[in-house]
């Protein structure tokens, strides 16, 4: 398998004391959507900054398409895309002047800058100063001039922020798009589980640092569903037992009111409740213990143990 | 460097759509013009000089000279941080750098545009000017700019010069914002460097300073004096440009002075190293050189005038004899020769004027001499450029000064004030280079120190010893060892110091000391004392010429000037005594006064013939002298009160310029003394009279005979005691 970004053992330090990245090794393979996910201050701003250069890690150990970073700057930007942290913009110029700065930069044709509004959202403001432009404006111009020069791979910065929800699910349809159609590689960085869960193909999860987990987003569902328990309150559930094990014969009695069965994903809950209803058992409630969220907290909880001992 | 090539083109296109809206390009240029634009406003309601077809470059110059002196910096300053500030304040870095583009490319193209805007400003101002006197040209032709020719190669020169001294501003408060990644903090330093550069530079220190680059091109606005285009300031200008570029572009790339610089080891070894490199070829061009002697003595130039002028000629000073008479050919005038002359102090004489020089043997002197309208330009070049510069322009402090507030300090701390004296003067002689950094010779140098040391001495012999005897009446006099040793270093006997008048202020004020006022004596120890016969025969010339003037006697005086001349054996001398005294003897009373002819504010014609039955009083003024302006009043006012029919009082102005004289003049019409003007030739009248500084007051007798050739001032009482001694009082009729 080819991959569009590499790290071996990435480093780096911002002071003396404390590693904000620390022996990372990333395996984003080529066409896939790589949900980099973790809390604020995780590391993930400084982890792209070490993938654009824009720090320089002490070692050369950061590969892009299977070339060196450090060895092929500046033409490695030639076919990547980026937005670091907020989109910098140039504040007395239009929309569209930020674009054409870019379009000189990149050696674009200045007719493609008009599609690029376009898709942004944007025609209508193209010709006002960004100064002017609302933070979720700002965001889909950023988007805009990082794809501007349409890179095999894009490398975003918690691109949803200070996007309304109508804005968040269009730049998440972009991206499954950009991805599916043109096959594009996108890695992007979200401290939000639910955002990685509905695009991404692969996820890395960062804490403190330190790569907690990587994988595909099967696997992750795999094993975060893996310890994850559907829970019936029933009264006197000792009697409604044996009709639920006909159909579910995992389940077991958990108290004089619950009855527990294993779970294998969200969706699965609802199917359950259908079932139940059929069968006429008088479900008082039901939920879900563990699954994605209690996992990745409980992933970070164990990283914060480890930090404090 | 191939990916530079490659993108720079990209980042600069880039970075000048940047500068879009921002509106600094504009509020460059509206900078640059505002002071032509204001000048040439202000030119509308200039009085009217001199025309001359100098009008245009000196408008240009001092355009240039306004906007450089400070305006310009700062807004260079202004320039580099706002570009720089425009990506610290967005984090626009991080856009730009994940851009396949170079960081060099990125560093270099911005300073680029700095580069160029503030070139616009520089071509802004030109164009500016010289519109202005376009405009002037019609609307105040009185101005002459219609006469005037723009020097157009000296202007860009100028520009050229300019721009490149802003490159080192811009290449050092580059850095610094880049370093300092704020607005505020890298504006008020750069603000700051410019002003502590100002008043350093006003003060005399530091030689040069990246803030007062342009400063000090424009107080070197005429250019090097041996023809080169660039000053070495602007040289060294260029070289820590460079450097700083490169110093920046490290802070830039690696984000942080440490990284930059510091760690790893092999940053901070090629920082050294690159650093010591710039400072060797700093150092390099900032070496002062000193000129060698040439294979012959060459004296040579040109003349521009409107009056041909047939020859020049080269005086030794101070008795004028002419060493070389050179002849003038097409404006050009050259003259070599193996014949020795003395190491010293020349005058260069052509047509009216005459211009002091150092040379001396085996030297190459160019003299450039223009008479366009106005005050006549003389500049020296050759093998003695430094010392005649340092002679005009080397830094002078008044020692006489020291002299007159002695009275009250203790006689060691007069010593100690006077070897500080020595010690400065020596300091900023060593120190001493051109604009283009070429040192006085060694030879010189040792004669300055004497004449340093000459000085001091005759200010220590005339002053300390009576200040030691107010303070310690009864001890012996002492000179302290300082001073004995400064005397230890320079010799009564010092041929070779012979054309410096401080030298022979030295010897006359030191035997003067020891004779007293024993005339015979003092020149017998003149005469002893001395041993080289030319140096010997000068200094009596000017002993003896003081002797003239004091002594009224005039049996006395041709007695003393006949024992002198019997000793002194040089040609010059001994005719320019005798002239001395004869004059004296004319001019001392008995004599019959000159017959001068002048014209009245009526346009008569008036002579001193025609005041024979009269007793006359004469006063001789120019018009704009301030001691005469002072004095008139009170020979007015006497002239008021003391009315006789046998009594005139005249006022004979030596005014070359009759309007000026007239507009003074009809102010008197008034009073009692009688206004005119001399028609005589100005250096007759002037020999005849004996005239030196205005104004003075003769009184002739009825007879047409002088009475007092020397009158005291009008305001001083002995004036008017001497009137009424010697005109007889029946002639008053006071009122
Ligand atoms: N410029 C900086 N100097 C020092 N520490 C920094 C700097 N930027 C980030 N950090 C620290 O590094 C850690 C990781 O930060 P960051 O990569 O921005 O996290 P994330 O993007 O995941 O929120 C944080 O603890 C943060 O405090
Ligand atoms: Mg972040």
């Amino acid at each position: 398998m080819s991959f569009a970004i590499e790290t071996r053992d990435l480093n780096y330090s911002y002071t003396k004391d404390r590693r904000s990245v620390n022996n990372l090794s990333l395996q984003v393979p080529t066409g896939s959507i790589y949900g980099f996910l973790g809390p604020n201050g995780a590391g993930k701003t400084t982890t792209i900054r070490l993938l654009t250069g824009m720090l320089l890690s002490d070692k050369d150990n950061v590969f892009i398409q299977g070339k060196s970073l450090q060895r092929n700057l500046p033409q490695i930007f030639n076919s990547m895309g980026t937005l670091i942290e907020m989109p910098s913009l140039y504040l007395h110029l239009t929309g569209k002047e930020n674009l054409r700065l870019i379009a000189t930069m990149r050696g674009i044709h200045r007719n493609r800058i008009d599609d690029a509004l376009q898709t942004a959202g944007l025609a209508g403001a193209a010709n006002k100063k960004t100064k002017q432009y609302s933070l979720g404006m700002k965001q889909r111009l950023g988007i805009a001039m990082a794809m501007l020069s349409d890179p095999e791979l894009l490398i975003l910065d918690e691109p949803a922020n200070g996007l309304d929800p109508t804005g968040i699910i269009e730049v998440r349809q972009l991206l499954v798009k950009l991805n599916k159609e043109q096959g594009k590689t996108i890695f992007v960085s979200s401290h939000l589980l639910g955002e990685v869960e509905k695009t991404c193909t692969h996820i890395g999860i960062i804490h403190h640092g330190i790569m907690r987990y990587n994988g595909t987003l099967e696997q992750m569902k795999a094993s975060a569903y893996d310890a994850a328990d559907v829970i019936l309150k029933v009264q006197e559930a000792e009697h409604w037992l044996p009709q639920i094990t006909s159909q579910y014969p995992l389940a077991k009695v958990q108290g004089r009111d619950e009855i527990t069965l294993p779970a294998t994903s969200r969706e699965e809950v609802t199917h359950i409740n259908q079932q139940l209803v059929r069968m006429n058992i008088p479900v008082a409630g039901i939920q879900l213990r563990g699954g994605l969220e209690e996992w990745f907290m409980h992933i970070i909880d164990q990283e914060k143990d480890k930090q404090i001992l | 460097m191939k990916n530079f090539l490659a993108t720079h083109n990209k980042a600069l296109k880039a970075e000048w759509l940047k500068l879009h809206h921002s509106g600094m390009l504009w509020f460059c240029l509206a900078a640059a013009a505002f002071i032509p634009a204001f000048h040439t406003l202000v030119s509308f309601f200039e009085s009217v000089g001199d025309l001359s077809p100098e009008s245009g470059n000196k408008m240009i110059q001092m355009d240039f000279q306004i906007f450089t002196n400070f305006f310009f910096p700062v807004f260079v300053v202004i320039v580099v941080v706002r570009l720089v500030y425009m990506e610290h304040r967005f984090d626009t870095w991080k856009l730009v750098e994940t851009q396949p583009v170079s960081k060099a490319a990125i560093y270099f193209s911005k300073w680029e545009i700095a580069a160029f805007i503030s070139f616009c400003c520089l071509l802004t101002l030109l164009v500016v000017a010289f519109l202005g006197g376009l405009i002037l040209q019609f609307g105040r032709p009185a101005l002459g700019f219609d006469q005037s020719n723009i020097n157009w190669g000296h202007a860009l020169q100028a520009l050229t010069r300019f721009w490149i001294a802003s490159l080192c501003i811009i290449s050092v408060q580059y850095c610094l914002t880049v370093l300092l990644k704020s607005f505020a903090l890298p504006m008020s330093i750069g603000l700051v460097a410019i002003f502590a550069g100002s008043f350093a530079q006003a003060l005399g220190y530091m030689n040069w300073w990246p803030y007062s680059a342009t400063q000090i091109t424009s107080d070197t606005y005429g250019g090097a004096p041996n023809g080169e285009f660039l000053l070495s300031h602007e040289k060294i200008s260029l070289i820590s440009s460079l450097l700083f570029i490169w110093l920046g572009y490290q802070l830039y790339r690696r984000k942080s002075f440490r990284k930059a610089f510091l760690s790893p080891i092999k940053n901070m070894v090629v920082a050294v190293a690159v650093i010591a490199v710039f400072a060797l070829a700093i150092s390099a061009v900032n070496k002062p050189t000193v000129l060698n002697r040439y294979s012959a003595t060459v004296v040579a130039g040109e003349i521009k005038s409107a009056t041909p002028i047939a020859q020049v000629l080269l005086l030794r000073s101070p008795m004028m004899d002419t060493v070389m008479t050179i002849p003038v050919v097409n404006d050009h005038f050259h003259l070599k020769t193996d014949k020795q002359i003395a190491t010293g102090i020349y005058y260069l004489k052509a047509g009216s004027q005459a211009r002091r020089l150092f040379m001396g043997n085996k030297d190459s002197v160019y003299v450039d001499i223009s008479f366009s309208e106005g005050e006549p330009k003389i500049q020296v070049s050759g093998t003695r450029v430094a010392e005649n510069d340092y002679l005009v322009n080397g830094k002078r402090t008044d020692i006489e000064i020291l002299g007159q507030y002695a009275n009250n300090v203790p006689p060691s701390n007069f010593a100690d004030d006077l070897m500080e004296y020595y010690n400065d003067g020596i300091r900023a002689l060593e120190t001493f280079k051109t604009s283009d950094r070429i040192k006085p010779a060694d030879d010189f140098i040792e004669l300055r120190k004497k004449l340093f040391a000459t000085q001091v001495l005759a200010l220590a012999d005339g002053v300390y010893p009576k200040i030691f005897a107010a303070y310690f009446p009864n001890q012996e006099l002492q000179f302290p060892e300082s001073i004995n040793e400064l005397r230890a270093g320079v010799s009564l006997n010092s041929p070779e110091l012979i054309s410096f008048p401080e030298y022979r202020r030295y010897v006359t004020s030191a035997l003067r000391e020891k004779a007293g006022i024993n005339d015979s004596l003092y020149f017998g120890m003149l005469n002893d004392s001395l041993q080289d016969p030319y140096t010997r025969d000068v200094i009596i010339y000017e002993a003896a010429s003081t002797s003239i003037v004091r002594l009224k006697d005039s049996i006395r005086r041709n007695t003393l000037i006949a024992g002198i001349l019997l000793n002194t054996k040089t040609g010059i001398v001994n005719t320019k005594l005798t002239e001395a005294n004869q004059r004296a003897n004319i001019l001392h009373g008995g004599k019959p006064a000159h017959d001068f002819i002048a014209e009245a504010l009526n346009g008569k014609q008036k002579r001193r013939f025609d005041f024979v039955g009269k007793y006359l009083v004469v006063e001789f003024r120019d018009a704009g002298c301030a001691p005469c302006k002072k004095e008139s009043p009170f020979f007015e006012s006497l002239a008021d009160r003391l009315t006789s029919p046998k009594l005139a009082f005249v006022s004979l102005s030596l005014d070359e310029d009759k309007k000026v004289w007239q507009t003074e003049a009809n102010l008197k019409k008034k009073t009692k003394v009688l206004q005119l003007l001399s028609k005589d030739d100005k250096g007759r009248i002037s020999e005849a009279y004996g005239l030196g500084i205005s104004p003075r007051f003769v009184l002739i007798d009825p007879k047409g005979n002088i009475i007092n050739p020397h009158l005291p001032s009008p305001s001083e009482p002995e004036f008017e005691m001497i009137l009424q001694k010697e005109i007889p009082s029946q002639g008053f009729s006071d009122d």
